[in-house]
């Protein structure tokens, strides 16, 4: 059997990498009247094979990620861990919808552009006017050492349990995931300023991730408020 | 007066007064400006140095926050001018990002320095290696010996490296590159650790078309003087440490000063 783990982690508190992003965005790279926000997540997606019954699986994941930081501290993060097997589901942690509630409900207020010199109300009623879209950015290094540092470190601490001995673990994606809150007329406005915003092509254009060496996934634009599909 | 050389102190660099030394002690005046008061000086600057440590704490990815900001469009007009500018460690992360070296097409960003691929480690690496001269002209260069030179490197991104099929053939052909890793004997490095992060044809500085701006992953300014070099690196340097620690000369030039007499020399001509 297939076990397919899906984890997503965030700072609780303040993301300073992620203000980092925002701001140069905002001051050095001109996207003030167009860029609502910014969230930054670490993602995993493992794929373990066992010939343990689903429960008792993730049990044993669950068992490995709590006990230590590799993935999470419970003390200064929030996570969504998503486990999907034979057609059945369970969700530990803060559900996504819920992660994308909290991002939305901070946009055009003190979790938005707060910085960005009194024009926070005037997007909040953009917003509200649903000209926001929502444009998920999964950043990923070619190098698949990272990923298979993964694997092999859980794979082994699974190996040390009793129900998970056999599994065997394949990382399929280790990466960075950006939520990008834009402004744009239509979906397909708003995925091509994400492109611009993430692919550092230019000295004056791009910023999350480097083409040389990294590759990234640009989500489909998604209304704010929109229900993911 | 003497012509200045701007060393430019992005938040969280923290090589700018080991800089400063090196460029004195080949009888160039130096100045540290910040990053957010020095536009104006690079347009009056004799040369750039962008030193190492970690701008903006690396956030996002080395260099890249730096590379944003308003002075590095100065430095690379300066650069395109003739204006010697060099990169050291996070500096040359920064002139990366700021498609100012290669600079086969100015402003694009055409490699990147990816995370160390080194065997059986991973992230930061601190350690001596050895660099010899390559055939793209350099002017920092220009005074390195034609043998394999000691120097000290500390970095976790420091992997050079390309998606661009034109822009690798081009390297290949030794384009741009102004010095590679090699054995301590002067023969290609081989993998770890005689490439220390396993960059592409063992790359350790490339430098623009007219050979006036380097970025340099290694540190020329903490291998400036005899009494840098470890006891254990073989070779002359070593031997002159060796036998320094007993005569007291261990303030005689080391092999990265070089780097700094041939960038005093472009500045004077």
């Amino acid at each position: 059997m297939t076990i397919d783990a899906r984890l997503l982690v965030a700072l609780k508190g303040a993301d300073l990498a992620a203000s980092t992003a925002r701001l140069t965005l905002l001051d050095k790279m001109g996207y003030g009247d167009t860029l609502l926000g910014l969230r930054r997540f670490d993602y995993f997606d493992l794929a373990i094979e066992t010939a343990a019954d689903g429960p008792a699986a993730v049990a044993a994941l669950k068992r490995i990620l709590d006990r230590q930081s590799t993935f999470y501290n419970r003390n200064k993060h929030l996570y969504a861990l998503e486990c999907r097997w034979e057609g059945q589901t369970h969700a530990e942690g803060v559900s996504r919808e819920d992660l994308e509630r909290r991002f939305v409900a901070g946009l055009g207020g003190s979790g938005g552009p707060a910085d960005s010199g009194g024009k926070d109300a005037g997007k909040k009623f953009i917003l509200n006017g649903s000209k926001g879209f929502l444009v998920e950015v999964l950043v990923e290094d070619d190098d698949r050492s990272a990923r298979d540092a993964i694997a092999a470190k859980v794979q082994g601490d699974l190996a040390g349990l009793p129900d998970t001995r056999d599994a065997t673990v394949r990382c399929r994606h280790r990466a960075t995931v950006w939520w990008l809150a834009l402004l744009a007329d239509v979906p397909v406005a708003a995925e091509e300023m994400a492109r611009r915003i993430a692919a550092t092509e230019r000295r004056d254009a791009g910023l999350l991730y480097n083409p040389n060496y990294q590759r990234a996934e640009i989500g489909p634009a998604r209304r704010i408020g929109q229900e993911r599909s | 007066m003497k012509a200045k050389v701007l060393i430019i102190q992005f938040p969280g660099v923290n090589c700018e007064y080991e800089s400063l030394r090196a460029v004195e002690a080949v009888g160039l005046a130096g100045e540290i400006r910040r990053w957010n008061d020095a536009r104006a000086a690079v347009r009056e600057a004799a040369a750039v140095i962008v030193p190492g440590g970690w701008s903006y704490q690396d956030r996002i990815r080395a260099g890249v926050v730096a590379a944003k900001d308003g002075v590095m469009e100065e430095v690379a007009e300066a650069a395109a001018r003739g204006v010697p500018v060099i990169g050291i460690c996070n500096g040359a992360q920064i002139l990366v990002e700021s498609g100012i070296v290669p600079g086969f097409e100015p402003g694009r960003v055409e490699v990147a320095l990816a995370p160390n691929a080194m065997t059986g480690r991973r992230g930061y690496y601190c350690a001596w290696v050895h660099v010899r001269r390559a055939p793209a002209r350099c002017l920092f260069t220009e005074d390195l010996p034609d043998e394999p030179v000691p120097i000290t490197l500390a970095h976790a991104e420091g992997r050079f490296v390309t998606s661009d099929e034109r822009v690798r053939a081009r390297l290949e052909a030794g384009e741009g590159v102004a010095l590679v890793y090699c054995t301590p004997g002067g023969g290609p490095a081989g993998a770890f650790p005689q490439n220390p992060n396993g960059s592409t044809l063992a790359i350790a500085a490339l430098t623009n078309p007219a050979g006036n701006a380097m970025a340099v992953m290694p540190h020329p300014e903490r291998a400036g003087w005899v009494h840098q070099v470890p006891r254990y690196v073989g070779g002359r340097w070593g031997g002159a440490r060796r036998r320094d620690a007993t005569t007291g000369d261990l303030f005689a030039a080391g092999p990265g000063m070089a780097i700094f007499t041939a960038l005093a020399r472009a500045v004077r001509s």
